[in-house]
């Protein structure tokens, strides 16, 4: 331990890094236009499909059944219930664009505009 | 004889240290998440493993971490919960990979403790979206977790390092 200071020039190393990983990801994620199709992931399947005109309060079952209410309005598109423990989901307030999602880990379930790419979806029903 | 008391002084200081880490691993969950993206921790107990890894090396700073875990967790009612899991592998890589950048000695504390948070952040995610989610789209949270992972490390280091000096001046160890 002797002699250990608090910074050092290698350190640069390691922020560089860790810059290179964040802009990677952010370049993986942007470039992706998105569309006005919500998408409701659960357990990775799209198992959901809203249109972000189209205002209510949408029921969905997402992991082992437990329930989480939708809310899309004029203002933007929440989640207003979640049967998680934390509701760190609910405090995310309203949703960005693509590539912005809702993230609930113990519901398994991501919320996210759908992405310019993926128009070709397997659901093809939109819910009402 | 003297050999002897200064074990079960040690094993004494790790004990505290254990129980130091777990009560802020605890506390840390009782207080509302200012920044709502799942894996978001302020990782203030991390100061207490920096100066476990400067004091009494990587083997005994596993242990800590591991220990912290599972006793935050179990005062809080969230083992086995999926925060625990992601806590676990994250806190696990992130003292691993503190102790190696500390074993090769040419990193100041700072980029120790910004190297092990960044890690911690990585694997909580890879956690989150391999095991639970099934999703890649919860990566895209990794640069916010990473800013604020780095201004906490920083932090940290510095609480570890002077806590340490303090510690050593002392002769307490």
């Amino acid at each position: 331990m002797t002699g250990l200071k608090l910074f050092r020039f290698s350190d640069i190393f390691i922020y560089f890094l860790i810059v290179l990983i964040c802009i990677s990801v952010f370049f993986f994620f942007n470039g992706k236009s998105g569309s006005n199709i919500i998408i409701v992931e659960i357990d990775g399947k799209e198992s959901y499909l809203f249109d972000s005109s189209k205002y209510g309060i949408f029921e969905i079952k997402a992991f082992e059944e437990k329930k989480m209410l939708l809310e899309i309005s004029e203002e933007g598109v929440r989640l207003k219930e979640s049967e998680c423990p934390l509701k760190i989901c609910l405090k995310r307030g309203f949703l960005g664009e693509y590539p912005d999602s809702i993230i609930c880990v113990p519901l398994h379930a991501v919320i996210r505009f759908k992405g310019e790419i993926e128009r070709n979806s397997k659901i093809d029903v939109i819910s009402q | 004889m003297i050999h002897n008391a200064k074990k079960t002084r040690n094993l004494v200081f790790l004990s505290f240290f254990i129980l130091l880490s777990s009560a802020i691993f605890f506390i840390e969950s009782l207080i509302p998440v200012p920044v709502p993206i799942p894996g978001f921790r302020w990782g203030f107990s991390n100061s207490i493993v920096l100066i476990i890894i400067l004091l009494y090396g990587p083997k005994n700073a596993i242990i800590t971490v591991l220990c912290k875990i599972f006793l935050g967790s179990m005062m809080s009612g969230r083992l086995f919960s999926p925060g625990f899991f992601m806590a676990l592998g994250g806190g696990f890589v992130s003292v691993l990979v503190m102790s190696f950048i500390y074993s090769i000695k040419i990193n100041g504390l700072a980029g120790i403790s910004v190297a092990g948070a960044f890690s911690n952040n990585l694997v909580q995610l890879i956690i989150a979206s391999a095991v639970f989610l099934r999703s890649a789209y919860v990566f895209y949270f990794l640069p916010y977790l990473a800013v604020i992972g780095t201004i906490s490390a920083a932090i940290n280091s510095l609480i570890a390092l002077e806590g340490t000096k303090w510690i050593q001046k002392r002769n307490l160890i």
